[in-house]
């Protein structure tokens, strides 16, 4: 039985370019744990995201998401299945600006309930409470109503939380959750985010470009420079000039 | 770099001089051919004809069911009564007609334009080029609109007139057809615009491709849809007053009527209710399409 979450092995990838935006990659997750991926922009790390829930598919190696091969061919409901275990923080969080944050939180209960009656926003109540408890773990509850539009960064974020926890996933995969928030907020919605996967047992990986949220997240750091791993193991050890280097040509 | 950015300038530069270049020739070419045909003119008397036109204009009919002579006698050449006429009656009369007419010019444009927002959003979704829909549907909806949008509701109302009888059937479905296809190039042109990351996110996280259209696309598009219906509408108001001098029913019938009698005064009355129609329609539409698209 193979107990990681995620597993990549030699996975390879190229888009446009001739220059592979993934070159040669393994690394493995187990259930309950957690990793943060730092590396400079264009590193790859949005892509291997992409990979894992099968938005974009490798030339070479192999994705495997909960035990089961991600692949091109693979049956359309398998797919589905497996996505709606996986709450994916966007970079961009794509909420719909003019729907209510409940609304938005709702929309990860769809995958669970494919019911018509979802068409027209009718939920079941168990959908209502899974959704409400999502807004009180991010602390959103009483914006519930608002349009997501009218809320500031640091409420759009939660609620992005919110929407993937509403999914009941076994696995969140945020990108960039901290990005154009403050110091404080980033702070809150890391430590948040961090309380949450430990409390409800779920695995994590987070993308995040700042050396003082490491520790606020995970203690795996996985460093990746162009297409590469360059660095997985403890943060511990990672002092401000190491850190520096992650980041240097 | 810089290099580069100046060419680029200068490429940008020596376009407009063409466009613009391209322009001029196209106007001086078309004053031209007027010119030479004589077309370039204003009649025999256009500052009298204006001047008369305008005292006509500026003492409207309706003024007469307050001043109007209750016996106005119209007599011949030696002195003879030939009938007295009642002014304020009269007048009275026409803006019965006047309102019925104005009724019957709404119903024709809010039933034509429902028709045509509810066929326009059907060929909207294949014309669109965001969604990719195979090549036969995208070029046959947008054939379909092209060809709706480039016939005025004007020909159509001609031509339905022959086939449906003269009548509010005609306006109606004149307006449907070439609205259809306004309806239609507005829509698939909100949906191009449309960002679908939103529907991609929802994508990966398991939903299905109706629930994504419900959730994701629709919420997007609805606001936008119903402002560009209240617009077309709006425009289906003007469109459907002229449509009845084609005899497919409203105020264009009025119209023809008193532009083939030379009721000058009635034009005038009937004129001043149709800015009132259209202007009191536009304000409530633009205060809801503001609020809409907020
Ligand atoms: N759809 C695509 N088509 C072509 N190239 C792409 C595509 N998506 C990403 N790339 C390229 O792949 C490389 C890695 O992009 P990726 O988004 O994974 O980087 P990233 O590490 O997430 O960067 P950032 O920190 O800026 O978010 C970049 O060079 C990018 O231009
Ligand atoms: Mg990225």
């Amino acid at each position: 039985m193979n107990k990681n979450i995620v597993s990549l092995k030699n996975v390879s990838l190229t888009l446009d370019s001739k220059k592979p935006v993934l070159n040669n990659i393994s690394l493995f997750l187990e259930a309950h744990h957690s990793l943060t991926l730092i590396g400079h922009n264009g590193a790859g790390k949005s892509s291997l995201l992409k990979l894992l829930v099968g938005d974009l598919h490798p030339d070479q190696g192999v994705v495997q998401l909960l035990g089961q091969n991600i692949s091109k061919e693979m049956d359309k409901d398998t797919l589905r299945k497996l996505r709606s275990q996986i709450g994916f923080i966007h970079q961009g969080l794509h909420l719909v600006g003019r729907k209510s944050v409940l609304e938005n939180v709702l929309m990860g209960r769809l995958a669970h309930n494919q019911s018509v009656k979802t068409w027209f926003n009718i939920f079941n109540s168990a959908d209502y409470d899974i959704a409400y408890e999502a807004l009180k773990d991010v602390k959103l509850q009483d914006k519930a109503m608002l349009r997501a539009d009218h809320l500031s960064g640091g409420e759009r974020q939660k609620t992005a939380i919110a929407r993937a926890l509403a999914q009941s996933p076994a696995l969140i995969l945020a990108d960039e959750p901290t990005a154009a928030l403050d110091p404080r907020a980033s702070h809150e919605v890391a430590g948040l985010l961090k309380n949450l996967v430990e409390e409800k047992h779920l695995a994590l990986i987070t993308v995040v470009h700042s050396l003082e949220l490491l520790d606020k997240i995970s203690e795996r750091l996985v460093v990746m420079k162009k297409g590469e791993i360059l660095f997985d193991g403890n943060q511990k050890n990672i002092t401000p000039d190491i850190f520096k280097t992650f980041y240097q040509e | 770099m810089i290099q580069k950015k100046k060419s680029i300038l200068e490429k940008i530069k020596s376009r407009a001089f063409l466009v613009s270049g391209f322009y001029l020739f196209i106007l001086i070419l078309c004053t031209q051919s007027f010119y030479t045909q004589n077309d370039l003119n204003f009649g025999r008397r256009p500052l009298q004809n204006l001047a008369k036109t305008l005292r006509e204009l500026s003492r409207p009919s309706f003024v007469r069911i307050w001043n109007g002579n209750e016996h106005l006698e119209y007599k011949s050449d030696d002195g003879v009564v030939l009938r007295t006429e009642d002014q304020k009656e009269l007048e009275k009369t026409f803006l019965h007609s006047l309102l019925r007419s104005g009724w019957m010019t709404f119903k024709i444009a809010t039933l034509g334009s429902l028709i045509a927002a509810i066929l326009g959003f059907l060929l909207s979704w294949p014309a669109s080029k965001k969604l990719k829909f195979p090549k036969f549907f995208f070029w046959s909806s947008n054939i379909i609109i092209n060809f709706l949008r480039s016939i005025h509701s004007l020909v159509f109302g001609l031509l339905l007139v022959g086939i449906v009888g003269l009548g509010p059937m005609a306006g109606i479905l004149a307006l449907a057809l070439h609205s259809t296809g306004s309806y239609g190039k507005l829509f698939s042109e909100a949906i191009d615009s449309l960002d679908l990351v939103e529907a991609h996110a929802l994508r990966l996280s398991g939903a299905n491709r109706i629930q994504i259209f419900f959730h994701a696309i629709l919420p997007e598009l609805l606001p936008q849809f119903m402002s560009t219906h209240l617009y077309v509408w709006e425009f289906n108001m003007r469109d459907s007053a002229v449509l009845g001098l084609v005899g497919a029913g409203g105020l264009g019938l009025l119209l023809s009527d008193a532009v083939a009698l030379f009721q000058w005064q009635r034009l005038s009355t009937l004129l001043l209710f149709l800015f009132l129609l259209v202007s009191g329609f536009s304000y409530v539409s633009s205060k809801i399409r503001q609020e809409l698209l907020s």
